[in-house]
């Protein structure tokens, strides 16, 4: 039966409990291969269509392994044929799986996103003349430079703050498209400092630059464990 | 780390669209042929659609804040504020 990947932990670590379930509500087990040891289930078939239910129950997987250690999580949908196909995959990518582990360890991922103010509304482009058309144009490149010199200054603002407060290993912030209305980065804060890094965001974003910030979290540090093969 | 620590918190709204980002879209590959089928992209359109509606009510709530508060400092990042 094929075998699905939920995530890869040091193989030192107490194995998943008997009763935990991933997707499709079939058992979870751990493959071992040198210093990984990977989490997976069997699933029926060798693709398996993406639900709400199942990236739930990919999370949940990775969630209950976060529990022994912080681990790296898989990507949804990696089916191999057996389990002696992960533990080669394993061996294969023992040095770059290895380093993966030590870059997130002992950490969480949180999800940091400010509001951003709208910048001036130019309407729709006029019909009328040329000179008019010209500047909408420039109206609208000022109205989106704005939110772009206002993203670039909080996110300045928030990194400032978390590295000054050492709340935070790393932190991965989107690119502002143009029209966005929100700023969007990932950090991966040390699991002692969860409660600690929500606070000095909050502070900073919200009483500093009197703008709302959402936060999310903790994640398994998803975000910072990148395609070793694509 | 317990338990309680590890309890998610969140917008509910974000938080699922949060997921769906992380688990469809993030996350090491090691095996080569992932398959991203047409599920994936309707998915996706689930998460950003709570993205947008979460955001859009905070802007909302921030802009009945702002009118009813005229305290409320203005942020002017040209100047550095």
């Amino acid at each position: 039966m094929p075998t699905y990947l939920y995530c890869i932990l040091p193989a030192g670590c107490e194995a998943p409990a008997a009763s935990l379930v991933g997707v499709d509500a079939a058992p979870v087990r751990e493959v071992r291969a040198g210093p990984t040891a990977a989490w997976v289930s069997d699933v029926p078939d060798a693709v398996i269509a993406p639900s709400v239910a199942r990236a739930r129950a990919h999370d949940a997987v990775v969630r209950d392994a976060m529990s022994r250690a912080t681990p790296v999580p898989a990507r949804f949908g990696q089916v191999l044929a057996a389990d002696r196909d992960v533990a080669a995959l394993l061996g294969q990518r023992t040095s770059e799986l290895v380093a993966s582990l030590e870059r997130v360890r002992d950490c969480v991922e949180m999800t940091v996103r400010i509001l951003l103010a709208a910048g001036p509304t130019t309407g729709p482009a006029p019909r009328e003349s040329g000179s008019a058309y010209l500047r909408w144009v420039r109206e609208r490149q000022r109205a989106r430079q704005s939110v772009t010199d206002q993203a670039e200054f909080l996110r300045g603002g928030v990194a400032r703050a978390v590295e000054d407060a050492g709340v935070v290993r790393e932190m991965l912030w989107a690119r502002v498209a143009p029209g966005a209305r929100s700023l969007e980065g990932a950090h991966l804060v040390p699991r002692a400092l969860v409660a600690r890094h929500r606070d000095v965001v909050r502070t900073a974003v919200e009483r500093t630059y009197h703008t709302k910030v959402m936060l999310s979290g903790p994640w398994a540090p998803y975000t910072f464990c990148a395609p070793l093969h694509e | 780390m317990t338990d309680d620590d590890l309890a998610l918190t969140g917008d509910d709204r974000l938080v699922l669209g949060d997921l769906l980002n992380h688990v469809l879209d993030k996350g090491v590959v090691i095996a080569g042929d992932v398959t991203i089928s047409v599920a994936d992209i309707d998915l996706i359109r689930v998460g950003l659609g709570v993205y947008i509606t979460a955001i859009q009510s905070e802007l909302d709530h921030a802009a009945e804040r702002a009118a009813t508060d005229a305290d409320l400092p203005v942020l002017h990042p040209a100047r550095g504020l």
